[in-house]
């Protein structure tokens, strides 16, 4: 999952990227409005973290303009105003939640994991594709009774897949969620983690989970319709 | 004010008002008793005026209806000597008249018919000049008030005197018929000055009852008080109470602009208080979530930075509410500030090393001795060149020079200058130009009270500040007293000192 984290406080910036990064996202840090905005309408963003009190643009702003522009990515508001009328006017600007600081750090993680979840249109934190299930929250991946163990890289690349179960990924769109330096970065770094990936789930079962579409992308699941 | 609150409280609200109105129905009652009273009077003696001329007219129709009755004018007739008085005919005249005629002995000598057997109705005293009174009758029927005239007359060329009586019976209408007028006149006209003086004290106090409500909303919630709508008195006349309500009026707006000031400064600083401790918060919960994620050397590096800037901005929000309280004035002795300037410059150019490069240059270093607290002029100076180096593309200019009994402090920069809509809001409370925030590296820019603790520490020492350069450049000018000064130009004042 690929975050936009845009906040001014170059502490702050720095301890979340760290974490998010630990957490498996992929994140771009942006340090003022303008820049952030237009990061925000050129990247395709699983989140936003924005803060309010920006240079440039501030967070009201940023978060208007995105939605007027059609930009459905789910925003997350972070900031030190807590005023009643701050958070009122954060949400109808068109946030999708708000968080005030100082804020716990694991809330966070589960809030941006919530806005994740709706945004792909589930309720539940676990998700099932097949035999195949894998819990978000506790980031425990299972097939049938056997559990799986993954690194950060290959959760973040199957957690993605889960998402859109039996729908066709390009191995660009791949590239685009899960990894941070995309220019930078090898598109065939996606076929070896999907090797692995197959290697981990596949194991064992007779119809393939995970599934190379030809010269199209991958696919979870039998495909939908 | 409603009826509801004058009857819950009966003397309060209400009284001013009740007090003048009273005041105004006592004094017009008074005064329009006293007139009617007045009135009936002159009117009754205006009427009773032609009376006495009458009476004259009259005493001579006795004289000679007597002369011509034939009865001879005997000095003493002797008692008894005849039962009866000759009577006198009808009196002609306006009003009912009646007479005696008496001699100088106080005989009866003749009298109208009603008057027979009645003993002389005035005892004339030979020294008034025109002797008359007034005496109740039975006459017609009816017991009526008249007026007495004695009139001196001469009979068959004898003295007498003619007592006429006037009947006052129609006086007497006109002058009751006019009190009962006044007695159903003058009750509707107080009431009608009371309806008036109630009316007008209201609306005159209207605006002292809206204030009053207004201020009594602003006590119960001083913090969340409605807010003030400005001109709420421009309604009122331009009288005192007006003008009171004006005066008042200006006070709300001042104290609702105060209570803005003092939200906004409460919201900058708990916001400004807030982002360290959620820097703090954030890297420890991150560090202990995913321990590997970065080193722990690096961690404590991060909260050691986050506390300074929260140490130094709870230390710049205690020197504020020092400064709020007056209790910024500390110990006077007297400070060399061009000593202190460069030494300051030194230790920059230390600290700052590591930091952006930016040049400090001494431009210019008068002797100059200042009396003030040291540790609060050194903040002055520090302050001014941290402001400075964070806005100066390469070099930071500081200068200490006097001129006349006043010393001056300068100093100027290379940045982007402040504009001239700008100069006064920058010495005010977490303000920072947009200029300041867009700068990369947030960290660089200060807390936004470095100018605002300078502009209170100035004018503790009695000094001014003044910003000047739109760009390129600005240049701050600090203005303190000489030492020593004043003393002397006491001196040259005309006090001689050996």
């Amino acid at each position: 999952m690929r975050i936009l984290l845009v906040e001014d406080d170059e502490s702050m910036a720095a301890t979340l990227t760290t974490g998010l990064r630990a957490e498996g996202y992929a994140v771009d840090v942006s340090h003022d409005g303008e820049d952030g905005l237009w990061r925000a309408l050129e990247e395709d963003y699983d989140l936003v973290v924005l803060d309010i009190m920006l240079p440039g643009r501030n967070g009201y702003a940023v978060v208007s303009a995105l939605r007027s522009a059609g930009r459905t990515v789910p925003v997350l508001m972070l900031t030190a105003k807590d005023g009643e009328w701050d958070q009122a006017e954060a949400l109808d600007a068109g946030a999708d939640d708000y968080l005030t600081k100082p804020f716990s750090y694991p809330v966070l993680l589960a809030r941006l994991r919530a806005l994740i979840r709706r945004a792909a249109g589930h309720s539940s934190p676990v998700l099932n594709v097949g035999p195949l299930s894998l819990d978000v929250t506790s980031r425990r991946v299972s097939v049938g009774d056997r559990s799986v163990e993954l690194t950060a890289r290959e959760f973040a690349v199957l957690e993605y897949l889960a998402h859109r179960p039996g729908a066709v990924v390009s191995k660009s769109e791949l590239l685009q969620h899960v990894w941070e330096q995309v220019e930078t970065t090898d598109p065939n770094v996606v076929e070896v983690y999907v090797g692995y990936l197959r290697r981990k789930i596949d194991a064992g079962l007779q119809e393939p989970l995970l599934v190379t579409v030809r010269g199209a992308g991958y696919r979870l699941g039998p495909a939908g319709p | 004010m409603s009826n509801g609150e004058r009857r819950s409280r009966p003397r309060r609200p209400g009284s001013v008002r009740a007090r003048i109105v009273a005041a105004a129905v006592a004094s017009v009652g008074a005064v329009l008793a006293v007139a009617a009273v007045l009135l009936v009077a002159a009117v009754g003696s205006l009427l009773e005026r032609p009376m006495r001329g009458e009476a004259r007219a009259r005493a001579a129709e006795v004289a000679f209806q007597f002369q011509a009755s034939g009865t001879e004018l005997v000095a003493d007739r002797g008692p008894g000597a005849d039962a009866a008085p000759p009577r006198l005919g009808p009196l002609a005249g306006p009003w009912p008249t009646l007479a005696q005629l008496v001699d100088d002995d106080g005989d009866v000598l003749a009298a109208s018919a009603e008057l027979v057997g009645l003993a002389p109705l005035l005892r004339v005293d030979p020294a008034e000049r025109e002797p008359h009174g007034e005496t109740r009758l039975r006459y017609g029927g009816r017991d009526e008030r008249f007026r007495l005239d004695a009139v001196v007359a001469t009979v068959g060329g004898r003295r007498a005197t003619v007592i006429v009586a006037t009947s006052l019976g129609q006086v007497d209408q006109v002058t009751s018929a006019l009190t009962r007028v006044l007695a159903i006149a003058v009750p509707p006209l107080v009431a009608v000055v009371a309806a008036l003086a109630w009316v007008l004290v209201g609306r005159a106090l209207h605006p002292v009852e809206s204030l009053r409500r207004e201020v009594a909303a602003l006590a119960a919630a001083p913090a969340r008080g409605p807010a003030h709508r400005p001109g709420a008195a421009a309604a009122a006349p331009r009288d005192e109470v007006g003008r009171l309500a004006g005066t008042l009026d200006e006070l709300l707006g001042e104290l609702a602009r105060q209570r803005d000031t003092q939200r906004r400064f409460v919201a900058d600083a708990s916001h400004e208080l807030r982002s360290p401790i959620a820097n703090i918060r954030a890297a420890l919960d991150v560090a202990r979530l995913h321990p590997d994620s970065r080193p722990w050397p690096e961690v404590a590096d991060e909260v050691y930075a986050q506390n300074e800037r929260l140490a130094h901005l709870v230390d710049d929000l205690l020197v504020l509410a020092r400064a709020e309280a007056g209790r910024l004035r500390g110990a006077r002795a007297p400070v060399e500030l061009g000593h202190l300037a460069a030494t300051v410059l030194d230790e920059r150019r230390g600290a700052r090393a590591e930091e952006r490069p930016v040049r400090l240059v001494l431009d210019r270093l008068d002797e100059a001795t200042v009396e003030g607290d040291e540790s609060q002029l050194r903040r002055i100076v520090v302050n001014l060149i941290d402001n400075a180096c964070r806005h100066a593309r390469s070099e930071v200019g500081v200068a200490v020079q006097t001129n006349g009994g006043f010393v001056r402090l300068s100093v100027r920069d290379d940045g982007p200058g402040v504009a001239a809509t700008e100069r006064a809001r920058i010495f005010e409370r977490f303000v920072r130009l947009d200029a300041d925030r867009s700068r990369p590296g947030r960290s660089a820019a200060g807390s936004g009270l470095g100018l605002a603790i300078v502009a209170e520490l100035v004018a503790a020492h009695d000094g001014t500040i003044t910003v000047a350069g739109g760009g390129p450049g600005a240049v701050f000018t600090v203005r303190l007293p000489r030492a020593g000064l004043s003393a002397s130009s006491q001196v040259g004042s005309g006090t001689l000192v050996p």
